[in-house]
C-alpha cells in the first residue's frame, strides 16, 4: 500500500463524485418523487457497475451462498 | 438496504425542504456516529479521550444547525432529522460491513446494487411507469448522471482506494465531501452562504479531527 499522486487524484475525483450527489439529488427533485429518485439511481447504478465488472472481465457467483446473500441485503 | 436504500429515500425526502449545501454539510455527522458504534459493537475499537473531546466538538456543530434561527426559512428541521438519519445509517453499514466476508469489491457492489433495485421495484412498483417524455433535461440529465457516478462509479474508486492506500487515507473524504457539497450548492444553484453554518462545518470537521488523534 502506498500514497502516491494518483492515490490523490483519485481522491479527489471521488470526493467531486460523491460531493455532487446533493445537487444532482436537488435538480432531480424538480420532476421525480424521492421514490423515484431512489429508484432510478440504484437501476442505473446497477447497470453501470455490471458494465465496468464485465468489462474487467470479472465472473459473478452461479450459487447463492449465506455470505453472498448477507453482504447483497447490506 | 441500510447502505443504500434507507440512506437514498432519507436524503431525496430531506432534501425536498432543506438546500442541496445542508443536506451535504449535515453527511459530516456520520464519522461522529460511527465512533460511538465503533465503540459498542468493534471490540478493538474503543473511544479514547480525542475520540470523546473530538465527538463533543463535533456534535455540538451538529446541535448549532438544529438551532431554528440560523436556517433561514430555506431548511425545515424535519428535513435536517432525515438527513441526519441518513448519516446514521450509513453509519451503522460502515460497522456492518467491517464484519461481513470480504469479496470481490467490483462483484459486490454491483450485486448489493442489484439486490437493492429489484427490492425498490418491490416496494414501489409503479416508480418505473412514467412518461419519460415529460422530463426536464436538468432533471433527466441529474438523475442518470446520479445513477452512474455517485451510485455506480463511486463505489468502483471507493474500494480501489482502499485497496491501493488504505482506509485511513480513504477516511479524508469524510472531511472533504460535506466541503464540496456546501460549496458546490453555492455556486452552482446559487444557495446561501451562512456564517453560522461555516463555523458548523468547521466545528463538525475539527470534530472528526481531533477524533482521529492518536492518544
Amino acid at each position: 500500500m502506498s500514497i502516491n499522486k494518483r492515490s490523490y487524484q483519485l481522491l479527489g475525483l471521488l470526493v467531486i463524485v460523491w460531493g455532487s450527489s446533493f445537487l444532482l439529488i436537488d435538480r432531480a427533485l424538480l420532476f421525480f418523487t424521492p421514490e423515484q429518485v431512489v429508484g432510478y439511481r440504484l437501476v442505473i447504478g446497477a447497470i453501470t457497475m455490471f458494465a465496468i465488472a464485465l468489462y474487467y472481465g470479472k465472473s459473478f457467483p452461479r450459487t447463492i451462498t449465506p455470505g453472498c446473500t448477507l453482504l447483497s441485503m447490506q | 438496504m441500510i447502505g443504500n436504500i434507507l440512506p437514498y429515500l432519507l436524503i431525496a425526502t430531506g432534501q425536498l425542504t432543506i438546500t442541496s449545501g445542508m443536506a451535504g454539510l449535515l453527511m459530516a455527522f456520520m464519522p461522529l456516529v460511527t465512533l460511538v458504534l465503533a465503540h459498542i459493537f468493534l471490540p478493538n475499537d474503543k473511544l479514547t479521550r480525542f475520540k470523546i473531546l473530538g465527538f463533543i466538538i463535533g456534535i455540538s456543530g451538529v446541535l448549532f444547525i438544529l438551532g431554528p434561527s440560523i436556517n433561514n426559512g430555506n431548511n425545515t428541521l424535519f428535513g435536517i432529522l432525515l438527513v441526519l438519519g441518513a448519516a446514521c445509517a450509513y453509519a451503522i453499514n460502515t460497522i456492518i460491513a467491517s464484519r461481513l466476508p470480504s469479496y470481490d469489491p467490483l462483484v459486490s457492489s454491483a450485486s448489493v446494487l442489484l439486490v437493492a433495485s429489484l427490492l425498490s421495484f418491490f416496494i414501489w412498483p409503479n416508480i418505473f411507469f412514467i412518461n419519460f417524455s415529460n422530463i426536464p433535461f436538468i432533471s433527466g440529465v441529474s438523475i442518470l448522471l446520479l445513477g452512474a457516478l455517485p451510485t455506480g462509479i463511486a463505489a468502483f474508486l471507493y474500494f480501489i482506494i482502499i485497496n491501493t492506500a488504505g482506509a485511513t487515507f480513504l477516511s479524508n473524504i469524510n472531511y472533504l465531501i460535506p466541503v464540496v457539497a456546501f460549496f458546490l450548492g453555492a455556486l452552482l444553484l446559487g444557495e446561501d452562504i451562512l456564517w453560522q453554518n461555516i463555523l458548523a462545518l468547521l466545528l463538525i470537521i475539527s470534530g472528526i479531527f481531533i477524533s482521529r488523534k492518536k492518544s
